[in-house]
């Protein structure tokens, strides 16, 4: 059977190469050390069978966070700038930031909430600085929705079960 | 409720058809990413005068747009920039909150250096045709009429990059280094390095040893804490001019 693409790579086809050399990199990175935490950590271990949301879940985050928040930054931006001012089109070199243009960044970023949303998806699930952290996300995210499916709130059962401090990371 | 990790299938043609349905936005605005996110900290910066009871006003617009400086290159005249007014003793005292303009050195007359954000009193530019060997102009702000400064870095934080800060603020405002300032009369962020990746435990360490040491801020992780860092309940943890001094 042929390989699967790496989703990450759907995310970032046609985007400029410095940026999406970043993406990729920052992916594939995690990606190996995430497989290796949840092969040797018991911890993760609940993980195992669930490579695939892994995979699609690291690569939003990461597209989140290089991408969408700095759409969204502009859009704030334009708002500031119309807020206190009569103009109605931001200049950034030979670039116009119309409202137009606005417009078409703030369908951007409401089509990708309400994707979030669908999925119960929280912001902060990507908020992470190292690899385990988004593990833990991810396990509390998947721990969230069982015990919604199931109709009754379960304790949050995650809690750092080996010596993580030794971990290579 | 869809559960991703029970039909991960559909969570991933959902983000195909999303990713379809916008690349050519996202492709086409994706070449600015780093514009934008030094954009988005200069809009925190303004947020935090707003938040401090300054009236905001944008200046010098060009045909009724803003034009961003987005690099060091021209006369700061082209370009648009905001102004914070507050009453203070019966005078209105009035601040500019500029971008890439040139610094004069707190050491020397003749150096200059660009932070990418600035704050100076109002209508001390300046303009000279000496600077370049040609008779281009050039702008800048009088170390005298320099209030502070903000550096934007997008990247994951590094010791170097630290410690390259610090050496920025000794060139602009020595007496920070030498902990001699006074407290100002009204509020101005400290000195601030804003930039947009999450620290590990050196670069935390280092921007506990360096914030302990002197007045200035080091704000990490922007992409997902720029909110909460200026917003309305924590705006009052960064560092203020109008402090007393560490030492």
């Amino acid at each position: 059977m042929a390989k699967q693409t790496p989703f990450i790579n759907i995310l970032t086809y046609s985007l400029p190469y410095e940026l999406s050399n970043q993406i990729y990199n920052e992916y594939q990175s995690r990606y190996k050390e995430a497989k290796y935490l949840i092969e040797n950590y018991k911890t993760y271990k609940t993980l195992e069978k669930n490579l695939r949301p892994l995979e699609l879940l690291l690569s939003l985050s990461i597209f989140h966070k290089r991408v969408i928040t700095n759409l969204d930054g502009a859009i704030k931006f334009y708002g500031t700038i119309t807020r206190h001012s009569e103009a109605d089109t931001i200049k950034i070199g030979s670039y116009d930031f119309t409202l137009d243009e606005k417009n078409k960044i703030l369908a951007v970023i409401i089509n990708y909430k309400e994707l979030l949303k669908k999925f119960s998806i929280t912001p902060e699930i990507m908020e992470y600085s190292e690899t385990r952290e988004f593990l833990k996300n991810i396990i509390n995210l998947k721990s969230n929705l069982n015990a919604n499916r199931k109709g009754r709130k379960t304790e949050d059962d995650f809690k750092d079960q080996e010596g993580e401090d030794d971990l290579p990371f | 409720m869809t559960s991703l990790f029970k039909d991960s299938k559909e969570f991933e043609e959902e983000l195909i058809a999303f990713s379809n349905k916008f690349k050519l936005t996202i492709v086409s605005h994706s070449k600015r990413i780093s514009d934008y996110f030094e954009i988005s900290c200069f809009n925190h910066l303004v947020k935090f005068y707003e938040l401090n009871d300054y009236t905001l006003i944008v200046e010098n617009l060009q045909n009724n747009q803003y034009r961003y400086k987005c690099s060091t290159m021209g006369i700061q005249s082209n370009f648009s920039n905001f102004v914070a007014q507050k009453e203070f003793e019966g005078k209105l005292q009035e601040f500019e909150i500029q971008h890439n303009l040139a610094v004069q050195s707190s050491y020397d007359k003749e150096l200059y250096t660009t932070p990418d954000i600035s704050i100076i009193k109002k209508g001390t530019v300046v303009v000279v045709d000496d600077y370049y060997e040609t008779k281009r102009k050039f702008s800048y702000v009088q170390n005298s009429d320099f209030i502070t400064f903000c550096e934007v870095k997008n990247f994951t934080p590094f010791p170097e990059l630290l410690f390259n800060f610090i050496g920025v603020v000794n060139e602009l405002q020595k007496n920070i280094i030498h902990n001699k300032t006074k407290k100002s009369k009204l509020t101005h962020i400290s000195p601030s390095l804003m930039i947009s990746g999450k620290p590990n435990k050196q670069t935390s360490r280092i921007k506990k040893s360096l914030e302990n040491r002197y007045r200035i801020n080091i704000i990490y992780d922007l992409f997902y804490s720029g909110t909460k860092t200026f917003s309305k309940s924590q705006f009052k943890n960064l560092k203020t001019t109008d402090e007393k001094t560490i030492a």
